[in-house]
Parts: structure tokens; C-alpha cells; sequence
């Protein structure tokens, strides 16, 4: 709400404030569309409770070391999904029904999945598709995802770092 | 078999997203289709799928509202901020290039969210003539090769606070579909992003070099304590503000730091008008987190539990 009065207040300085900020609703609608249906998949998951189902497997497949495996899945759920909300909404269940089933700190897992996934949602595909078509001279995004390898090793490095000081 | 369906709606969405065969609203309508079996082998015995489907729909598109809201008010906030030119070309140096990446960009990200931070650290490094399209002409420098890999793996330094981008939708879902108080985590998050923040430094400090920009010794020095600035206010402010205005407060000030040492305001006047939107926002957003009990409408459980 204080984001909206603020931004109309602003927008209202400027002569062309309504097209602007069609524009901008515009733009916002197919993302806004996607985030609905990332929720509404995650609700089902949760509530019917496949998530826990695939979290209790996980954890008995991998054993003690089921919650080193929060951080890369985190990563890789951001970049897949492209944002923040798309990794928490698909793995955000998945990933706190791990940590609940692996005895962790009910915080513990939701937060490490948030900034592994956040990490991930800034190199994702989608992110990268973007920049290489602002750049438009052939760069492909393998070639950037090569650059940025070590800052995914620090990612999952310091998540599971986090697992082994905070569990 | 029955793993296999549960696991079914996840695979399908990361195989379709992951080979760019469907975009997210596509990728997502599979992945949906899938949860019906999935949801079907998974409910409890007695439990009705079309009982349960129109609940999680009805809960899911109420849980929706709140980071849509954000995103689209962040988009609000960038048109009403943004001008219409580019960022003036000016020539590449050490500063400059850490300033527009890492902390301007990370304000960006954190105010609008939606990798706006990236797009304009790539438009003010051409700007700088890193990853440019003029590839050496009219005298301009060689570009190294895969200058423009580099340009973009730069400018994606950007979005290293997404679950604070676009003050935090994102995290404040995780933190309802979780159970867990979204201060809680994002608290939990801030200790490993604060340490990715300091170790950055050495991989901005490499692609700098690829960009024919090396930074030298003292810069070093200079940039990390900058890095340990913001890893530091980004703590603190989780620890005693609304985690939705921590990547504002832990970016802001260390950018203003970083535009001071690049490029020194001539007219101080004129930058903190350029600034004041920003500032009236933060304000603003703080003083509405003071209003406790404000009116809501929350219908469900995990809506009123876990602010």
C-alpha cells in the first residue's frame, strides 16, 4: 500500500504519470500471472502433502547429510525459476519439510532455501536471456554462467557452512 | 510409483524452464496439471480433490495478491523515477565500475527488485565502453575477447540481494508456504548473503581485470571495506528493522560512499534531489511498520501467522 501511494504521488510530478504508469501495470501483468500459478502449485504441494512425502524421502535417502542438500537445491531452484517468489513458492515446501524432517531449526532451512534461491534467481536463466539480449553480440549465457562459477561455489559453500554451524 | 508422481510436477517444471521449451506461466500450467495426481496419491483418505483444489486455488491466489502487489508497485516506483536518457559515457575506472555494479545496483534491486539493478549496471558499464557494441572502432580501446561476457557477468553483481530485491515478496511468501516468521527468515538468510557480500570481492576484482580495468592495491582495500559495510548494515538491519527496507538501508549508504569516491557530486543540491525519492520511500515504509495492528484482511491461517 505504501509502496502504491508513494509511486502515484511521485508519478503525479510528471505530465505523462498516467502512461507511465500503464506502461509499468503492463508490464507487470504476465509476471503476475506466473507468480499466481508458481503459489497456487506450491499450495497443492504442501497442503495435499507431496512436499512432506518428497522432503521424508530425501531425507531417508540421504541420511545425515540430507541437510547439505538444501543449499544446492536452493540454487538451483532460483535458477531455474528466474525469481525469489518462483523458487520459494515451488521449493519453499519441499525445502521446510527437509529441514522439519532432518530435525533442523524451524528457521533454518526456509532461510538457507531463500538465499540460495535468491542467489540462483540472480544467475538464472531468465536473468541471463535478458542480459545476453541487451548485449545482443552473440554473447551466449554459458559463457557468462562460466564466469560466475565461483560465485556459486561461495553460495553453496557457505550453505552448507551454514547447515554445519546453525543445525 | 507414487514418489514419482509427487516428485512428477517439480521435474516437469524445472525440465521445461531449465530447456527453455516454456516460459514460467507455460512451464507452471504443466507443472499444475501434474499436482492433480500428485495431490490425488498424496491427500489424506476421506479428503475430496475437488474440495481440496478449489481451497488451495482460492488460498494460493490470496497469497499471490501481496508479492504481485510489490512487484507492480515496484514497477510504479521505477516509472516514476526513472529518467529518459542513459547514464553519460564516461571512461572506465576501478571506482566507477565497483560503484555502478555492485552497491548502486544492489539499491536498485532492493527498491524496484525485477533485475532493474542489472539492466542499468549493464547500460552504465557500456556506458564505460566495457562489453559495448563498438568493439574498437573510431580509435576506442580493442575489447578483450568475451568482453561482453564479462560486461554481463559483471552487471549481474547487481542481484546479490534478491531476497531483499523489490522490498522482499519473495521472502515474505517463502516464509508463509514455511510457517516460519518471515523476520526469522530472512534473518537466517542474512548471515550467509553477508559473507557471500565480503567474499564477492575477489570475484569482482577478477572480472574487473577481464574488463581491462585491474584494480590496484589500495583500491582493493577500499572496495572491501565497502563489501564489509554493507554485509555489516545488512545484519543489522535485519536484526532490528522490517526486513523489507535491510537491502535499502545495508545499499544506500555504502553507495553513496561509492558515488562519492568514482564521480564527487558538483552540485549537492542536485543530488540529494535525485535521491529524494528513495529517501521518502524508506521513510515512509518505516513509519508505516511503527502502525501496529493496522487493518487487514487476512482469511487464512498462515496469512495471519506469520508476519
Amino acid at each position: 500500500m505504501v509502496l502504491w501511494l508513494v509511486s502515484a504521488a511521485l508519478l503525479l510530478r510528471h505530465r505523462d504519470g498516467g502512461p507511465r504508469a500503464g506502461a509499468a501495470l503492463r508490464r507487470a501483468l504476465r509476471p503476475a500471472l506466473a507468480m499466481l500459478l508458481y503459489v497456487v502449485l506450491g499450495r497443492v504441494l504442501a497442503g495435499s502433502g507431496a512436499a512432506a512425502a518428497l522432503a521424508a524421502a530425501a531425507v531417508a535417502g540421504l541420511g545425515p547429510l540430507a541437510p547439505y542438500a538444501i543449499t544446492p537445491m536452493g540454487l538451483l531452484s532460483g535458477m531455474i525459476t528466474g525469481s525469489n517468489v518462483g523458487s520459494n513458492a515451488a521449493l519453499m515446501p519441499v525445502q521446510a519439510g527437509l529441514g522439519q524432517a532432518a530435525g533442523l531449526p524451524a528457521a533454518l532451512a526456509p532461510g538457507l532455501h531463500n538465499f540460495a534461491g535468491g542467489a540462483g534467481a540472480g544467475m538464472s536463466v531468465g536473468v541471463l536471456a535478458l542480459i545476453c539480449g541487451l548485449l545482443a553480440d552473440g554473447t551466449r549465457p554459458g559463457q557468462i554462467w562460466r564466469l560466475l562459477l565461483p560465485s556459486m561455489a561461495l553460495v553453496v559453500g557457505l550453505g552448507s557452512l551454514a547447515v554445519w554451524l546453525l543445525r | 510409483m507414487t514418489l514419482l508422481l509427487q516428485a512428477l510436477p517439480l521435474l516437469l517444471l524445472l525440465l521445461l524452464l531449465g530447456s527453455g521449451r516454456a516460459g514460467p506461466v507455460g512451464a507452471c500450467l504443466v507443472a499444475l496439471v501434474a499436482a492433480v495426481p500428485a495431490a490425488l496419491v498424496s491427500l489424506p483418505a476421506g479428503t475430496a480433490l475437488p474440495g481440496f483444489l478449489a481451497m488451495e486455488v482460492l488460498r494460493g491466489a490470496f497469497l499471490a495478491l501481496q508479492p504481485v502487489a510489490v512487484v507492480a508497485g515496484g514497477l510504479l516506483f521505477h516509472a516514476a523515477v526513472s529518467g529518459d536518457g542513459a547514464p553519460a559515457p564516461r571512461p572506465a575506472t576501478a571506482a566507477r565500475v565497483f560503484a555502478v555494479t555492485l552497491p548502486m545496483g544492489a539499491f536498485l534491486e532492493s527498491v524496484t527488485g525485477f533485475a532493474v539493478g542489472a539492466v542499468f549496471a549493464l547500460t552504465a558499464l557500456r556506458g564505460m565502453g566495457i562489453g559495448a557494441d563498438d568493439h574498437g572502432r573510431d580509435g576506442a580501446r580493442p575489447h578483450p575477447p568475451g568482453s561482453g561476457a564479462v560486461a554481463g557477468a559483471l552487471a549481474l553483481q547487481a542481484l546479490v540481494l534478491v531476497p531483499w530485491g523489490g522490498l522482499g515478496p519473495g521472502t515474505a511468501l517463502g516464509a508463509v508456504l514455511a510457517g516460519v516468521p518471515a523476520q526469522q527468515v530472512a534473518m537466517v538468510a542474512a548471515w550467509p548473503n553477508a559473507a557471500w557480500l565480503v567474499l564477492m570481492g575477489p570475484v569482482l576484482w577478477g572480472l574487473s581485470a577481464r574488463a581491462g580495468v585491474p584494480v590496484a592495491g589500495r583500491e582493493r582495500a577500499v572496495q572491501l571495506a565497502m563489501l564489509g559495510s554493507m554485509a555489516t548494515l545488512l545484519i543489522l538491519a535485519n536484526l532490528t528493522l522490517p526486513f523489507e527496507v535491510a537491502g535499502i538501508l545495508a545499499s544506500g549508504p555504502v553507495l553513496v560512499w561509492a558515488l562519492w569516491r568514482a564521480d564527487p557530486p558538483r552540485d549537492l543540491v542536485a543530488a540529494l534531489g535525485a535521491a529524494a525519492p528513495y529517501l521518502l520511500l524508506t521513510a515512509c515504509l518505516l513509519l508505516a511498520r511503527l502502525w501496529r495492528d493496522a487493518p487487514a484482511f487476512r482469511p487464512f491461517a498462515e496469512s495471519r501467522a506469520c508476519r
